[in-house]
């Protein structure tokens, strides 16, 4: 199990896991609600779904519809102790 | 007299109603032939037809059971849908608007639910469903209307169109947008009963003149700063989409039931004119082309029987896969049965396109009013497109392989289901697929309980060499989506819709092997033959798997229409239960 990630480190892994996901190619407003970059609504909870299997605790499925931004989503997976492998 | 059953068995309930209803055949009945065609032609919305509903109590199965109502399970909704729809489908589709009620039933609180049975049970009340806009179509999170906060509660701004029943309906549910920044959390439902509403503030668009279901009031609603009040918010606010969605899933599968009836009657109707109508001193049906399509025509009716049943039983059994199910059934009955009905018309030649004459016009009717099934609560991109989003995830999840107990529920008819939980709903599915990932269970249940087995051992032997194909295909799916570059978005490719399509053909297949190992010993003869069984895979596979089996369904051709004739000839339902149908 790798460190529990710091708020920077935790933005920083969603950004590029989301841009993957995304195919962002000019980087990402951490705080540009998710829609810009076309996510959707169920796909968002696709999205979150896999991002529950990469992190080490259960998340809602509705995650990314209720922290709409990477700064958002961020800050709420460090506050809950994502445990986020490297 | 009312029509609420009450007998525990779905065959036994459409029994009595098809009973209470009579032949469509007869123009003294009831949502007749004769009165489709009337309400067809003159463009007049099914009052009537509605109304006598309403005084038999029909609404009831659409209501709870602990809210005063006799809804039990959807498999028996579904049957009472079917009823409807193989008589006249505008009038099922008018009066189904009540499986919106199903929003509050999940969604509402316990004064909302209590409001709401009263509204149907005692004072007849109707609804629609107010999503669409004209500017965004199945883009719901797109919504231009807006519901403001107010110190009483909100004020609506908006147009909705086109909308079933927007104004010959009491009770509007509206999605609308109470906070732009908040994305999918930023819409909220309402429930909107028109009598509340000050008229000032609404308005209804005129009636859209439509190909089909030209009976229907297909309109629409603007809202100019309505006010409405607190407690007509469904769910909290910004919950709108999440239920919206959740409901959805529901609707789509009861559709599937519409699509059956019609399939139904545009079989029965080409039968009656096969069996009676002479060329080249030949029975119809015993000319080679037309007995194949009408053979193809009766599997093609068992197996979205197999494919509905199971879809309308899976949500008591396993709610957690309900977005699965439902997209799949949605896609996969409609389509089908649109397909099969446009087959058929070849075999009644020149009377296909008649708006008279043999049974009232009813085969081109029912052509024109089946064919918006695959387009209506979510059309066929819609639902392939939110199961091709999922592909990569399942393939992930692999099998469990504790689907095997699940299995009889989902599929033995004769099972009673568990009561059904709303709130199991999911938006995705959090488990794999019970049909795909079931299939070996059920096979071994197969091998392991031959001495009670209704088929002989050759059949049993195509079956089980059927479904390892099946289990062969169901492997690849996942292989290749196992490790896929996955893109979310709207923007898929059309390979991926062929992928998706194929996904739900599969689900078929196994939903038609997994009906027949598990009703086998309590289904009529013909049923419990396997006879239809391995035409029907063979089919599927033709038709969406590009895996070809021609022998395989031209030999099993006489026996196919000996059944068909039968069942015809008896006044059974080309179904799985092959239920009795009214007379007289």
């Amino acid at each position: 199990m790798s460190k529990a990630k710091d708020l920077n480190e935790m933005q920083e892994w969603l950004i590029k896991r989301i841009s993957t996901s995304l195919r962002v190619k000019n980087g990402m407003d951490p705080d540009a609600p998710f829609s810009k970059y076309g996510l959707q609504s169920i796909d968002a909870v696709i999205l979150a779904m896999e991002i529950e299997e990469e992190v080490g605790v259960e998340l809602p499925p509705t995650l990314l519809w209720e922290y709409n931004t990477v700064n958002e989503c961020a800050s709420y997976l460090v506050k809950i102790g994502s445990d986020i492998a490297a | 007299m009312n029509l609420v059953a009450t007998s525990v068995t779905k065959t036994a309930l459409t029994e009595v109603l098809e009973s209470q209803l009579g032949d469509p055949k007869n123009p003294r009945n009831p949502l007749s032939f004769a009165y489709s065609q009337k309400i067809d032609e003159t463009e007049q919305f099914p009052e009537e037809a509605i109304r006598w509903l309403y005084d038999r109590q029909l609404a009831r199965h659409y209501v709870p059971e602990e809210l005063g109502g006799s809804f039990r399970s959807f498999a028996e909704l579904g049957e009472v849908i079917r009823v409807l729809s193989r008589r006249d489908v505008s009038s099922a589709v008018a009066f189904s608007t009540l499986f919106w009620s199903f929003l509050a039933w999940v969604g509402g609180t316990d004064e909302q639910k209590r409001w709401l049975a009263k509204y149907i049970l005692e004072r007849q009340g109707t609804m629609c469903l107010a999503y669409s806009e004209r500017q965004h179509g199945a883009d719901l999170a797109a919504s231009d209307t807006v519901a403001r906060r107010t110190a009483n509660g909100f004020e609506i701004t908006g147009e909705k169109w086109p909308i079933n029943r927007a104004t010959v309906g009491g009770l509007c549910f509206v999605l609308a947008t109470t906070d732009r920044t908040a994305g999918p959390r930023g819409l909220s439902l309402f429930m909107l009963d028109k009598g509340d509403l000050d008229p000032k503030f609404y308005s209804n668009f005129p009636k859209i003149l439509t190909h089909g279901l030209r009976g229907s009031d297909i309109s629409g609603i603007k809202f100019e700063h309505c006010p409405v009040s607190a407690q007509s918010l469904l769910g909290g606010e910004g919950e709108g989409l999440q239920l919206a969605l959740r409901g959805f899933q529901i609707t789509r599968a009861l559709c599937a039931a519409i699509s059956l009836g019609a399939g139904d009657t545009a079989l029965r109707t080409t039968l009656s004119f096969a069996l009676n109508r002479k060329l080249y001193d030949q029975l119809v049906i015993d000319l080679p082309h037309a007995a194949a399509v009408l053979s193809d025509a009766f599997l093609d009716l068992l197996i979205c029987d197999c494919v509905t049943n199971a879809g309308l039983r899976s949500f008591h059994v396993v709610p957690e896969q309900s977005s699965l199910w439902a997209s799949i059934v949605k896609y996969f009955v409609p389509t089908t049965i649109e397909t099969m009905i446009q087959n058929l018309s070849v075999v009644l030649g020149a009377r296909y396109y008649m708006r008279e004459e043999h049974e009232f016009g009813t085969f081109q009717r029912v052509l024109r009013d089946a064919a918006v099934v695959s387009l209506f609560d979510g059309s066929t991109v819609v639902n392939l497109h939110a199961l091709m989003l999922q592909f990569r995830h399942l393939a992930r999840r692999g099998v469990r392989g504790d689907q095997g107990p699940r299995l009889g529920q989902i599929f033995d008819m004769n099972t009673a289901v568990p009561a059904w939980n709303g709130q199991r709903l999911s938006l995705v599915s959090t488990q794999a697929n019970d049909a795909l990932e079931g299939i070996e269970y059920s096979l071994e249940h197969l091998k392991s309980e031959r001495a009670e087995n209704t088929a002989n051992p050759v059949e049993i032997d195509r079956i089980l060499a059927f479904g390892k194909k099946l289990m062969h295909e169901i492997r690849a799916h996942n292989d290749n989506f196992a490790e896929s570059e996955f893109e979310h978005g709207h923007l898929q490719s059309a390979a991926m819709f062929r992928a998706a399509q194929r996904y739900c053909a599969l689900h078929a297949a196994a939903s038609c092997l997994h009906s027949w190992i598990w009703n086998r010993t309590n289904s009529s003869a013909f049923f419990a033959s396997g006879a239809w069984l391995v035409p029907a895979l063979a089919r599927i596979f033709d038709k969406h798997l590009d895996i070809h089996h021609d022998d395989v369904i031209d030999a099993s051709r006489p026996e196919l229409l000996q059944e068909l004739r039968n069942v015809y000839r008896d006044n059974r339902m080309f179904s799985v239960s092959a239920a009795v149908l009214g007379s007289n």
